[in-house]
């Protein structure tokens, strides 16, 4: 009954005779007759709704990609826009799951939206609008992954999330409530686009250019000689965080930095017996793992990493400094090479049992 | 409009005709001209829409042929070959593309879907023509209901350099130093590690709410990577062997207003190798005193049970909870023992090590007010280790020795923390679209070695070399405002200010007195931390969007009656992205970014017998530049093309100054032969051109070159006349090779093919 609602003359212009038939020239009689049949019907629909809702040859138009899209499909078909029809080939447009929604579940039910009121030029946006990329960067969707996440603007932050958080809870998302993005106001659609079977956000390749459109230190480190194998592919910022919030510190996925680390570095977790106090705490003590300019993401280079904490006689106070050539004495190699552990080589924790005093200092 | 789309019809007509293939040209995101045509139908427009039949206008599952095409899930394969010449090693490292390579690309994404069932089949894969850095994903599920997911992966890692070694059996459980004093005559070793992972996942829902999921991952990780002998300067490789294995199943409910997560997850790691045997090529290896054993990561497990859960109380309101243990344990036999005369006789032959960790975490959220909301959040994480606390070493002393020795112990060091923290987090929307965010967080910390308790007979520790803290406190302010000054410009400025206190350094025997253990050790010292963000992001023209960060945080570190340590820590971030459409089918992009991280580190150096030598001082700075352009063209409606360029310079530097104590002038302030470090400069530039063609075919033709560099000047694995680094002059001559300057020319050939 919708279209009758919105616009009776012309659906049914459209529905019952061929665009050919009207515009083409022929027989005007045909056309009179046919506008005749229409008001017929028109107000039988109106005088009899039932009839018309049981009547087999309804000309009630059908979904085209969800369930109830009617309505919005009417407009939004594939001469409008191939971008909203691509919802169906994603899980949202997967008809089977019933759970799927329909147009107005995410965007409202626009009244005003479907309806354009007297006297209005333009209009009104639906009642939950998501923002569209930028035009530039809808050229080449390549095109974004050293730049921001350029969007027109949307509805508020908190309806875009609520529209989501209606079916999505639990899980992954059971933090959201709090987490450090709701409370900044991000939308799930700052990060995720919804009518592509490829949201880039979800890509492994792809990922973390997303999270580098508005997380430039991150951005800045990866671009160092010592990084995580993130812009190569192989990693991505999800393996560490969960950006939809966590209980744990800056939203790692695990609860402590170091059972993260674990998840792929298991060789140290230990424990150890003799174990390094301040790699057991927190493996960021010394380590960066989103870059560094030095090797194995360490933080500064030895000796001035290790001196940091220790403070003692013989070779620990060494001057940071360039051996001429091999023939120096090993005392003061702290700084080329692999620095200090060139020596205490198990620096994350060791098992030797030697009756000496090197099996508790990491060299053995 | 219509011609448009009618021809957009007939090519997915001709495509389908084809073989059931359509490019993807025809679903490009639309240039400026299409856009504003995708704005809803006036009435105008509605009355000359084409009309719509019965039959063509139907449901998704009985489409319209003419939408059908855009509602179908998509797949895309791509294929092609590419040559890479030249030199690559830095940048090379995890991709393994490091030299000169020719090789097959082979991409895929393959998406099927039976409408009927909501049955999906999975597959897609990256780099499956290079044999070391494949990735596949295989996934076959009912949307919903249950799935099963098989996923492949390759990470190599390569070091960017080279070893030239005669020392024998590299990599092995028994290595040789070739005690010899030549170098660049043996045999050359390109030190690398793979990994390679399996994960299969399969899930199963029942009635929507209820959804049972196991994650099994097996992974094998194996390969060299450098290691020493401990004592000397000599080079050996680690023997990489490693086997882990996870399984995590979880059973969850999620309703509208209560949601439940509870799992097991389980971690196993083992090590194929436990100890390796070193000795200098030449000794006598009969003697125990010939041999360095040196004893690799022994196999350990942990076990956690979990519980998580949502609920909420109101629209407004919600409460989350998750409660988890975890028991981390390694009890692998301790090698060394097995060697006669090695270990202390009453040593541990297990370790026992047992790691329990209790974590608590309790959030709330709700609007009390509109426009009010208001978070809280408390963390309980006790981390206990235990661990006994095993006599290792036990060295009788030695009085009649020149000089005499005391008597030397060395316990196991189990390391305790127990972590609280609560958090107030408040954020207020006002007027002008203004949106203002206040928190504070506090931590307490109590944390726990075996420091002065029964295993020392006087109840001062002799054995720690580190001041220590047995308490942490610290609280942070936080403070933003975040504003939409129109529909064009978003701008927020975060203030955070933080202050860490901490009890007594806890006294040791070792430290206590002495001036060389006056440190504050950065992770436990007092500090203040001050942190500013600004943000913004401007799109003054629809063609037209500028997107401006500046960051900038400060450390102090204190307090002031330990001298040593760091003093001060200080990073700035400023950057710039623009994107910029001068006239269709035209896109200009560029982005800048300047960084700067500094760290004021003072220390002190003595001598082996405790004679104070000198001071030092040391401003630490590390800047990174980089600049990107970006150009694309649409040519015609078959020809694409465009270039990125990326610069990227990072440079370092060490400036020291050395303070000679003048009680003991003798002493330079470097040793001889040695000289202040020297600035390391980084630049590298990647230029990377495209071709995109599409004619041939219902595919498009891509073509790729890219041209990178990369230099470095280095030093870490040189000396300091520039000559590359060589280990011991009396045992072992390992030749270290680094390329200073790296050039490379890639090309590719891809012809990229999507259909339904």
């Amino acid at each position: 009954m919708f279209f009758i609602e919105k616009n009776p003359l012309l659906s049914l212009d459209g529905a019952l005779l061929g665009r050919n038939d009207l515009l083409g020239g022929g027989n005007l009689n045909v056309l009179r007759c046919a506008q005749a049949v229409c008001l017929c019907l028109i107000l039988l629909f109106r005088v009899f709704p039932a009839a018309a809702a049981e009547g087999k040859e309804s000309p009630v138009r059908k979904d085209v990609v969800l369930r109830g899209d009617a309505e919005c499909t009417f407009c939004h078909d594939e001469e409008d826009s191939t971008t909203l029809l691509a919802i169906g080939k994603t899980r949202h447009g997967t008809l089977a799951d019933r759970r799927t929604p329909t147009c107005t579940s995410c965007h409202g039910p626009s009244r005003n939206h479907l309806k354009k009121q007297e006297g209005q030029e333009k209009r009104p946006k639906p009642d939950i609008t998501y923002g569209r990329r930028a035009p530039a960067l809808r050229l080449d969707a390549r095109i974004d992954e050293d730049f921001g996440n350029f969007k027109t603007p949307g509805s508020p932050a908190a309806v875009i999330n609520q529209a989501c958080i209606t079916c999505h809870q639990g899980d992954k998302l059971m933090f959201w409530s709090g987490s450090v993005h709701a409370n900044q106001e991000m939308a799930c659609t700052n990060c995720h686009e919804i009518h592509t079977d490829h949201d880039r956000v979800l890509d492994r390749q792809s990922q973390p250019k997303v999270c580098f459109g508005c997380h430039k230190v991150q951005k800045s480190m990866f671009n160092r000689p010592s990084h995580h194998p993130v812009p190569e592919g192989k990693m991505t910022c999800s393996n560490c965080h969960n950006a939809h919030g966590s209980l744990g510190h800056k939203s790692l996925k695990w609860d402590s930095v170091n059972e993260t680390c674990y998840q792929c570095h298991m060789e140290k977790r230990g424990p150890f017996l003799h174990s390094h106090p301040p790699v057991a705490e927190n493996c960021l003590n010394c380590h960066n793992p989103h870059g560094t300019a030095v090797a194995d993401l360490l933080n500064h280079r030895t000796p001035y990493l290790c001196q940091s904490c220790h403070s003692d006689t013989s070779h620990r106070g060494q001057v940071a400094g360039l051996p001429k050539d091999r023939s120096t004495n090993p005392g003061v190699l702290g700084s080329i090479a692999r620095g200090c552990v060139k020596c205490h080589t198990n620096i994350h924790g060791g098992n030797s049992t030697e009756n000496s005093t090197q099996s508790g200092r990491f060299r053995r | 409009m219509r011609k448009n789309n009618n021809a957009l019809t007939l090519a997915v007509c001709v495509a389908a005709m084809l073989g059931g293939s359509s490019s993807t040209w025809s679903e490009e995101p639309k240039t400026q001209d299409q856009e504003t045509t995708s704005a809803p139908k006036t009435q105008d427009q509605e009355t000359t829409s084409a009309p719509k039949t019965q039959d063509q206008k139907s449901t998704s599952w009985d489409m319209s042929p003419t939408a059908a095409p855009f509602t179908a899930p998509e797949s895309v394969y791509s294929f092609g070959v590419s040559v890479l010449d030249g030199d690559r090693q830095q940048r090379g490292m995890f991709d393994g593309r490091e030299d000169d390579k020719t090789w097959v690309l082979l991409d895929a994404r393959l998406r099927s879907r039976d409408d009927a069932t909501g049955t999906w089949g999975i597959a897609e894969g990256h780099d499956l023509g290079l044999t070391d850095n494949r990735d596949l994903l295989l996934g076959y599920e009912r949307q919903g209901e249950w799935g099963l997911r098989f996923e492949y992966l390759e990470i190599p890692r390569i070091a960017p350099y080279t070893a030239n070694s005669k020392n024998e059996g590299l990599g092995t459980s028994k290595q040789i130093i070739a005690n010899s004093t030549k170098f660049g005559d043996g045999q050359t070793y390109h030190i690398e590690t793979e990994r390679d992972r399996l994960i299969f996942n399969a899930f199963h829902t029942l009635n929507n709410h209820i959804k049972f999921n196991v994650n099994f991952k097996h992974e094998t990780k194996e390969g060299t990577r450098q290691w020493g002998r401990g004592s000397a300067n000599e080079f050996l490789l680690e023997p990489i062997d490693y086997r882990t294995l996870q399984f995590d199943p979880t059973i969850g409910y999620s309703a509208s207003d209560l949601q439940l997560l509870g799992g097991y997850s389980g971690s196993w790691f083992r090590n194929e190798n436990a100890l390796v045997d070193t000795y200098l090529q030449g000794d006598d290896t009969s003697k125990l005193a010939s041999h360095t054993y040196l004893v690799l990561p022994l196999d350990n497990e942990a076990h956690q049970f979990y519980l998580t859960s949502g609920y909420n109380f109101s629209p407004v309101t919600r409460v989350n909870l998750k409660i988890s243990y975890n028991r981390a344990q390694s009890n692998e036999h301790l090698p060394t023992t097995d060697i006669a005369g090695l270990s202390y006789a009453n040593g541990p032959t297990r370790l026992d090590g047992e790691v329990n960790t209790t974590s608590m975490l309790l959030g709330f959220t709700t609007q009390p007010l509109p426009g009010l909301s208001i978070t809280t959040k408390l963390r309980y994480f006790d981390e206990d280790d235990q661990t006994p606390g095993w006599l290792v070493v036990d060295i009788p002393a030695a009085p009649k020795a020149k000089p005499p020795t005391p008597e030397i112990q060395v316990h196991s060091t189990p390391v305790s923390l127990r972590t609280m923290t609560s958090q107030l987090e408040g954020t207020y929307r006002l007027p002008y679209e203004t949106t203002l965010t206040g928190g504070v967080e506090h931590k307490d910390q109590k944390r726990q070695v075996p420091f002065g308790n029964d295993i020392v007979a006087d109840g001062l520790d002799d054995e720690r070399f580190v001041p220590w803290r047995t308490d942490l406190d610290e609280t942070t302010f936080r403070l933003r405002l975040g504003r939409s000054l129109s529909e064009t410009i978003d701008g927020s400025i975060g203030v955070e200010h933080g202050i860490r206190k901490g009890s007594e350094y806890t006294d040791s025997v070792k430290i206590m007195g002495n001036a060389q253990g006056k440190i504050n050790p950065f992770f436990i010292a007092d500090r203040d931390r001050d942190k500013v963000r600004l943000a913004m992001d401007w799109r003054p023209l629809e063609r037209l969007g500028v997107q401006v960060n500046v960051e900038n945080a400060m450390d102090r570190y204190g307090p002031e009656q330990e001298p040593y340590g760091r003093r001060k820590g200080s990073a700035q971030l400023y950057s710039v992205d623009v994107d910029y459409t001068p006239v269709d089918k035209w896109l200009l992009t560029s982005w800048y970014s300047y960084d700067i991280n500094k760290t004021w580190q003072d220390g002190g150096r003595w001598s082996s017998t405790g004679v104070h030598e000198a001071d030092k001082s040391s401003v630490l700075k590390d800047i990174g530049s980089s600049l990107g352009l970006g150009v694309r063209n649409q040519w015609n409606e078959k020809v694409k093309l465009g270039s990125d360029v990326q610069w990227t310079r990072i440079k370092s530097s060490f400036d020291e100054s050395v303070s000679v104590d003048p009680v003991s002038a003798a002493t330079p302030a470097y040793p001889s032969g040695v000289t202040p470090l020297g600035e390391i400069i980084t630049p590298s530039t990647r230029l990377n051109t495209f071709l995109e063609y599409k004619g041939l075919g219902p595919g498009i033709l891509r073509c790729d070159y890219t041209h990178e560099r990369w230099s470095s000047n280095d030093w870490t694995w040189k000396f300091s006349d520039g000559s590359s680094y060589v280990y011991s002059a009396k045992t072992d001559g390992t030749l270290i090779e680094t390329k200073d300057t790296q050039s490379s020319d890639f090309f590719g050939v891809m012809y990229t093919t999507h259909f339904k």
